[in-house]
């Protein structure tokens, strides 16, 4: 049995650690709520942009554009989303066993022919063991989302379709569903899946400037920078919200040691009390 | 008339107007009470708007409008708050 003094210790750095993860789970839910604000926000824009692309598939007859086309698949990019620091239960490791997964699949099309975009430094990390340079740094997108950011990537991604560079673009991102659910989601980002709004909705006989064609070419690309954004935060929301429940789970778990530990402490004590009266009532007993 | 101008961060702005004018693609439009049905692209310039005789400017990248049943929907993805 552990002598007390190391008893009291082990509580002491129990109770550190717990105040810490305690800490990490309150700015974690900080942080989330923000993020699910964001989300809120944005909310609206994309409801209308999608309301609007599709009124506008269905008035159309033909629905093809250049991001529509389905080529035979050569070269793929992947953008994966993760986070940049850990502490965030299997949040990044399902990540990462879905890239590798992803990976596979695509195998017989050779290494040279998959290009990877990490966004957070446990991706980057991760595709970096895989055997693939990451194409370019998007550690800061993981901590901030900005719009601007992600239209960068988003135009840059829409040009090498566009040039043929990639015939194809996979999305990996954790789609957030409540605080203690997020789904691990995997899309086709491009070539876009061009659906027009359900028949029977009213479709308005709309007036069109300058015309349909010049709508189309500016339409999609912005549906597209929003998908890659709409995805960036969904992953940041699920990041906090998988950091929440983790440290939950941490301060929970320390609550319980503690209460284990301060049994045995005071156990131990009283033993050490009664073996000290044992020890002065046989010692007065022998006197006699 | 009712204008919601929509951005990625915030609605922008939601309310009863008298009249906006758009800088369409194919030169700027003024929209009225029960304008037709129109969609339009937006080229970079100026969004303005009365409340009440009082005009409201506001700078654009580019966007979309959409018109319909005098409800007037301006998506753009930048706002500029100086103007």
């Amino acid at each position: 049995m552990s002598t007390l003094k190391e008893i009291k210790s082990r509580i002491q750095s129990v109770k550190s650690t717990q105040k810490i993860t305690s800490a990490m789970k309150m700015v974690s839910s900080a942080k989330l709520r923000k993020a699910q604000k964001t989300i809120e926000n944005f909310f609206p824009y994309e409801q209308r942009m999608n309301g609007l692309l599709s009124n506008f598939l269905s008035a159309e007859e033909s629905n093809s554009s250049v991001f529509s086309e389905v080529r035979d698949v050569r070269r793929v990019a992947i953008i994966v989303f993760s986070s940049n620091s850990s502490l965030c239960g299997g949040y990044n490791s399902n990540v990462s066993k879905l890239l590798t997964q992803t990976v596979e699949k695509y195998q017989s099309l050779g290494r040279e022919h998959l290009l990877i975009f990490p966004v957070g430094k446990k991706v980057a990390k991760a595709s970096r063991k895989l055997g693939f340079e990451p194409e370019s740094n998007f550690d800061s997108l993981a901590d901030k989302p900005s719009y601007t950011a992600s239209v960068e990537l988003a135009d840059n991604l829409i040009q090498m379709f566009k040039d043929k560079n990639i015939d194809k673009v996979e999305l990996i991102y954790h789609h957030f569903v409540s605080k203690s659910s997020q789904v691990l989601t995997s899309e086709t980002f491009l070539p876009i899946q061009l659906q027009s709004a359900e028949k029977g909705s009213v479709a308005l006989d709309y007036i069109v400037e300058p015309d349909r064609e010049t709508i189309m070419a500016e339409l999609i690309p912005k549906v597209l920078r929003l998908k890659i954004y709409t995805a960036l935060l969904d992953s940041n929301a699920s990041e906090h919200a998988a950091r929440t429940m983790a440290m939950q789970i941490a301060t929970d778990n320390a609550t319980d040691l503690l209460q284990d530990l301060s049994l045995q402490y005071n156990k131990s004590r009283q033993q050490a009390i009664t073996n000290e009266l044992l020890d002065i009532v046989g010692g007065s007993f022998g006197q006699n | 008339m009712k204008l919601d101008i929509i951005t990625p961060k915030q609605i922008y702005f939601s309310g009863e107007v008298t009249s906006v004018t758009l800088p369409g693609t194919s030169g700027f439009f003024t929209v009225w009470e029960n304008h037709a049905a129109l969609i339009s692209s937006l080229v970079k310039g100026k969004i303005s708007f009365s409340v009440d005789k009082k005009e409201t400017e506001l700078n654009i990248e580019g966007g979309f409008a959409e018109i319909s049943k005098n409800l007037v929907t301006v998506c753009l993805e930048l706002v500029d708050e100086r103007a």
